[in-house]
């Protein structure tokens, strides 16, 4: 309920304050004698006063969520699962490489690993909401890290340079696995 | 690994960083470079080449040289573009120079000393590239920012391997995209499309559409990330042109109907501010993610992967270096320019106020590209020749402040567009897993050649064609703006109150803790409405695409048609261009031409 309320006075004192301000800003046309009294000042700095009041309602609101999201399990715990998958399925090319074709490898990680690894990115906030931003940075290096060999594995494949394909999978598993060490040691 | 049906085998190292990828690119970074810059100078506007790059790329090495590997033609474009990125950057600014040596009392600017100012151009480039290269990790690893023009690039490069459909959908997004422009600049008077009048609603609200299939590509790409550009827009004509109608003062509520002098006058400006408060707020913001992606960069070597993560990124400490001895060299460069007349104090703090003016715009910039694939260059080159003009402005004569800041100003500019070009790349680099640290180095192996080929185009055109630079021979209109915009800034007629409203309107949204918002609203207020309304019909599709048919649709079927759009409209601009250029008097048979063209297709 706190929260609520904290969101709605936010963005209406926010947006309210950015209108008065943006109105005060345009409202005239250059005084030529003394351009810097265009503004009127006054109603200016009330405004952004009133959209100031609306920021710190807001990063109070955020601030909340983050707690809450935090210590939300729920979350978490799918942003994890979906990193492991990640993780398990590059395993698995890793091990199944040397019969799979060109093809077919190009095909396993269009269809199996982009999936979780687009569900990893798209949840990832709650890790920062959790744990702050040096852990958020010291997995997504990793992930980012992991997720960049895997593309060029892809293109490997795609060109046919079999012995850079096991390498950068082999690469990409290294820094998945590091992602999701940063993310138990938090 | 077995053998495949279609896909050859090969043993052996992965070509990526290749004499092939070095020549390959500075060649096509040569003709693209000669290209635009000629084309910036008749036509008044640039052309970003990686597009078009890779797809020369794709022909010249896999074509021709039977080379097969995505992550070297992503080398040679990264190469090609930074070459190119030299031709707005110059012939947008100092041609400027030359315009104003026309007036009797400024004759003296058209002693350019050429030398230094391709030194001054180089060092900028390599400023730009130095303080962006570490945002890196930030907006592409952490933030994930879409950068449409990158996911473009990297669907072209990737699509020997995308399998036919793939393959198809982006030429199917090409052809689509070019039948439209062929028809928006063979059967319709302009790109812009009055709907608004059309449907009898009052002019103030600007509902003018922009029409070019590409911005909806890139809206497209963009997703409900570029949300709030559409926002700063609507807000503008939507609520403050209603309400100044209303309630603003007289001549104000008077302009409301044209909403162009409502932009140019009043929105605008704020809009200008409004990016620098808001990107100075983000900094401070990001902080802690900035701090996290420099430790990161130092403590490579600590990571569990060690060796690999080591060799994947350029060493910080090399990059620290290189920013100070850029900017010892500017300053040499600025006092030299001045010839004694500026003193040394004031040299030094308008060359360190234009290193930093580097930095915070090449934030802005990479994050307006990275969001919404628009740079806004010409604003923020605005804002360094005002700034750097001040800094000197009482300490010397016009003339003198003029070439002085104009060359660091020019350098600034570059630097801009080099960093803008730089992330644009190693977001197409991590989507075909390019190793960053060989992207950065290729960009510094580009980026040097792009001022020397500009600089001698610009001096032999302006020696050779009648009435030189400014001329009905060579217009320049870009140049020819910032001629006036200098000769204001130095009568002191610059807006600098409404920058400084709208900076604390910025810093206000960006402090919000809403990521961007405060960047992307003030780029709604400072684009034309056209564009942001065709922008947001692109974000809509996605949205309406994500909900209705899956976020697989999006990145299976959305994504490659949305980077044909932009591929296909780009290619048939530099088409137009190379017609225009070359068959300009009678429009009406370049027109005849393009429609033939389109008849054969068809």
């Amino acid at each position: 309920m706190q929260q609520v309320t904290l969101t709605i006075c936010g963005q209406i004192l926010l947006w309210l304050g950015f209108l008065g301000g943006a109105f005060a800003s345009v409202q005239y046309t250059e005084v030529a004698e003394a351009p810097w009294q265009t503004i009127p000042w006054g109603v200016y700095a009330g405004s952004v006063l009133v959209g100031t009041a609306g920021v710190v309602c807001l990063r109070r609101e955020k601030a909340i969520r983050q707690s809450l999201s935090g210590s939300s399990e729920h979350g978490f715990e799918s942003v994890k699962q979906s990193l492991q998958i990640a993780n398990e399925k590059i395993g698995q090319l890793q091990s199944t490489l040397s019969g799979m074709s060109c093809e077919e490898v190009l095909e396993f990680i269009d269809n199996e690993c982009v999936p979780p690894i687009n569900e990893f990115a798209d949840g990832r906030a709650v890790i920062s909401n959790r744990f702050g931003t040096s852990t958020y940075a010291a997995v997504m290096t990793e992930f980012a890290s992991g997720e960049r060999y895997l593309n060029r594995a892809w293109s490997a494949a795609a060109d046919g340079y079999v012995d850079e394909v096991e390498r950068s999978v082999s690469h990409s598993r290294v820094f998945f696995a590091a992602a999701i060490d940063q993310l138990k040691q938090a | 690994m077995k053998q495949g049906p279609k896909i050859k085998q090969i043993h052996g190292e992965y070509p990526e960083f290749t004499w092939a990828a070095i020549l390959v690119g500075w060649g096509i970074g040569i003709v693209l470079t000669v290209s635009v810059a000629y084309a910036s100078l008749m036509l008044g506007f640039a052309i970003e080449g990686s597009e078009l790059a890779a797809i020369l790329g794709w022909g010249i090495l896999r074509g021709i040289l039977r080379r097969t590997s995505i992550v070297e033609n992503n080398i040679n474009q990264t190469i090609a573009s930074a070459v190119n990125g030299a031709s707005s950057g110059i012939m947008f600014s100092v041609p400027a120079l030359l315009i104003l040596s026309k007036e009797e009392q400024f004759s003296a600017l058209a002693n350019i000393n050429q030398p230094l100012l391709i030194l001054a151009a180089g060092t900028g480039c390599i400023l730009g590239l130095c303080f962006v290269i570490p945002l890196r990790k930030q907006m592409i690893d952490f933030d994930r920012l879409a950068y449409p023009g990158g996911i473009a690039v990297a669907t072209i490069l990737k699509s020997p391997g995308a399998g036919v459909r793939k393959a198809l959908l982006l030429l199917g997004g090409v052809a689509i995209a070019a039948i439209c422009q062929i028809i928006v600049l063979t059967q319709l008077d302009s790109d812009q499309y009055a709907l608004g009048a059309q449907v009898g609603l009052p002019p103030m609200l600007n509902i003018t559409l922009y029409v070019s299939i590409m911005t909806i590509g890139v809206g497209y790409l963009s997703g409900k990330g570029g949300f709030w550009f559409g926002a700063g827009g609507f807000i503008c004509y939507f609520v403050l042109s209603p309400l100044l109608s209303q309630f603003g003062a007289a001549d104000v509520a008077a302009l409301t109907p044209d909403p162009n002098a409502m932009r140019v006058n009043l929105y605008r400006p704020t809009g200008i501010g409004m990016l620098v408060g808001a990107a100075i707020g983000g900094i401070i913001g990001a902080l802690p993610m900035i701090m996290s992606a420099l430790n990161s960069l130092r403590g490579a070597a600590d990571r569990s992967s060690g060796d690999v993560a080591v060799k994947d990124e350029m060493p910080i400490q090399l990059l620290y270096w290189m920013i100070g001895l850029g900017s010892l060299i500017m300053i040499c460069i600025a006092w030299l320019v001045g010839g004694g007349q500026v003193s040394f104090g004031h040299t030094l703090l308008m060359t360190l106020l234009g290193v930093a003016w580097i930095w915070i715009a090449g934030v802005i910039v990479a994050e307006c590209v990275g969001r919404t694939n628009w740079s806004p260059l010409s604003g923020m080159t605005l804002i360094a020749v005002t700034i750097l003009i001040f800094a000197i402005k009482d300490s010397t004569d016009t003339v003198t402040t003029i070439r002085v800041a104009m060359l660091v100003g020019a350098a600034v500019c570059l630097a801009v567009s080099q960093a803008s070009d730089m992330m644009l790349d190693l977001k197409s680099g991590y989507l075909v897993g390019g190793i960053p640290r060989r992207q950065q180095i290729a960009q510094f192996i580009g980026t040097w050649l792009g001022p020397v080929i500009v600089v001698w185009l610009m001096m032999l055109l302006h020696t050779t064609k009648e009435g030189g630079m400014g001329s009905p021979e060579l217009p320049a209109p870009q140049a020819e703006a910032l001629a006036t915009t200098i000769q204001t800034i130095v009568s002191g007629e610059v807006p600098a109150y409404r920058y400084t409203a709208g900076g604390g309107l910025g810093l206000m949204l960006a402090l919000s803790g809403l990521g961007g918002i405060g960047v992307l609203v003030g780029l709604g207020f400072y684009m034309p409405f056209g564009i942001v309304l065709t922008y947001t019909i692109g974000n809509v599709l996605r949205v309406l695409s994500d909900v209705g048919l899956g976020k697989r649709f999006g990145y299976e079927i959305g994504v490659p048609i949305a980077a044909g759009l932009i591929v296909g409209e780009a290619l048939v601009n530099v088409g137009d261009a190379v017609i225009k250029i070359f068959w300009p008097a009678p429009a009406a048979e370049s027109s005849a031409l393009l429609s033939n063209f389109l008849a054969l297709w068809v």
